[in-house]
């Protein structure tokens, strides 16, 4: 069992660094999104194209590093509309702010009201996305701590008391210990499998991200409880 | 899903449902689909899997008449599959549409083409099937004002979505999206609130229950209860993963996650 969770720690160990990486560039999306509408605002401004980049650009928080990438594309000579496009990709919502600043690029002035509006409708939204991805991101942690960590400590709790009552009241037991010990670990891989599964649907991401940290926590957890319980 | 409904594409048309929603729904998944022929396969699939289940049962010294109850409530799970899909399919779609509104809103404010601006509904993996009957529709030279009408869609927001959309009408759209985001937070806070209730639930069934099983099947035989082998392995590996696998994907049908 042993060589089994060590062998499953070392297969999990690129998911997990794929799941950090992933949890990263969230983190980072989510960082820029933030503080996109102030970085757009500044850019609104100015009339003039270039000197509302290096408003939105001297900022200094996430998103205004975007402006500064499109500035310093555009000034190696690249076409506005392609710096934009190859510095606007994060995200929906970054790309589409990329579209529109190309429009207000292409029809001038004319489109720096929906622009502002754009950036003020863009804060409103974040506050209304982070109430309802904190009540989303409750549920997911609850599932991953419940499957990793709860549901293993709970079963090695009453299955190690039961291992010891079954020793005092009625040694013939012990034949049937193997086979329970066995079908509780494939019960937990089995548990990491449909929790990473419905994880990873609701939450766009890979499998192997959720079933990379419950299976190995939960195998370990409930193969070494019974001797911190003792 | 799919899958099932093309394989009772082959299955000729003996049971009758006079289910108006399943034969909505079914369309919803596939165009072509039938109530009718998907009953009889729904009828023809519990048969065949109440047939493999004999044997079985009668390893776990369970009596065969146990698998009749069974029998039934497969019967209802796989014929109410197509509901329960459609449901997920909704959830998907109302939780893009205050995205999909706040992009056409833009585009329409710097004076795109209400029709070009439509084919931002192509960054929405949730709209692809209404996206693609749009383009089939343009195509074909439909009037733009009966669009609405003519796309088969879930949703019934995303109906109103495409008539504000076609009409131009930006401050509608507006509105539309402050109501829809506020529904959104409502749902949002329901189903936390629900998950909440099924994840007490879930502790209970996903650890307690096979911790007091194993409990049983080790000290059991001091009142005389013993336990199979069979009847062990079959608990862990089938019936508790089972259980487990309906309450989330329960919790799945009841969870609201705006898209971005």
């Amino acid at each position: 069992m042993y060589e089994f969770l060590l062998l499953l720690s070392v297969f999990a160990l690129p998911a997990l660094a794929n799941a950090v990486k992933q949890f990263k560039t969230e983190r980072e999306i989510n960082s820029i999104e933030k503080t996109l509408p102030d970085a757009l605002l500044a850019f609104c401004n100015s009339t003039n194209f270039e000197t509302g980049l290096h408003n939105a650009a001297s900022l200094k928080t996430p998103a205004s590093i975007l402006f500064k990438k499109t500035l310093g594309l555009s000034q190696k000579g690249a076409p506005m509309s392609i710096a934009l496009s190859r510095t606007f990709v994060h995200s929906f919502t970054i790309q589409k702010t990329g579209n529109l600043l190309a429009k207000v690029y292409t029809n001038g002035n004319s489109d720096i009201q929906t622009a502002k509006q754009f950036a003020l409708e863009l804060s409103d939204s974040n506050n209304d996305r982070e109430q309802i991805e904190a009540d989303a991101s409750l549920q997911k942690y609850s599932l991953l701590l419940c499957c990793a960590l709860l549901v293993p400590l709970v079963i090695a709790f009453i299955y190690s008391i039961s291992t010891k009552a079954s020793v005092f009241l009625q040694p013939n037991a012990m034949v049937s210990l193997p086979i329970i010990t066995l079908s509780i670990n494939i019960y937990l891989i089995l548990l990491a499998v449909i929790s990473s599964y419905f994880l990873s649907k609701q939450f766009s991401a890979h499998f192997l991200t959720f079933f990379s940290i419950t299976a190995p926590v939960s195998l370990l957890v409930f193969n070494i409880a019974p001797f911190f319980l003792t | 899903m799919l899958l099932l409904i093309k394989l009772s594409e082959v299955f000729p048309p003996l049971l009758k449902n006079t289910d108006k929603q399943l034969e909505k729904n079914l369309k919803l998944l596939f165009a072509n689909a039938s109530s009718a022929k998907y009953t009889t396969f729904c009828f023809a699939f519990t048969m065949c899997a109440t047939i493999i289940s004999i044997p079985f049962l009668s390893l776990l010294s369970v009596p065969l008449l146990f698998a009749l109850p069974f029998a039934a409530m497969a019967f209802i799970f796989v014929l109410l599959l197509p509901s329960l899909d459609a449901k997920l399919k909704l959830n998907k779609i109302d939780s893009s549409l205050p995205l999909l509104i706040y992009s056409l809103e833009s585009e329409l404010a710097c004076r795109t083409n209400p029709l070009i601006a439509l084919k931002e509904l192509r960054h929405f993996p949730a709209l692809k099937s209404e996206y693609v009957q749009i383009i089939q529709l343009i195509s074909k030279g439909s009037p733009a004002n009966l669009l609405p009408k003519l796309v088969v869609t879930p949703s019934q927001n995303f109906s109103k979505i495409l008539h504000l959309t076609i009409n131009n009408d930006c401050e509608a759209l507006k509105k539309f999206r402050v109501d829809l985001v506020q529904e959104n937070k409502n749902k949002s806070k329901q189903s936390a609130a629900k998950a909440n209730l099924l994840g007490t639930f879930f502790i209970g069934v996903a650890a307690v229950l096979p911790a007091l099983f194993s409990a049983i099947a080790l000290l059991g035989q001091i009142v005389g209860f013993t336990l199979t082998i069979f009847q062990i392995i079959f608990a862990f590996v089938i019936l508790f993963p089972l259980f487990d696998a309906s309450l989330l994907y329960y919790l799945e049908l009841n969870t609201f996650k705006e898209n971005r």
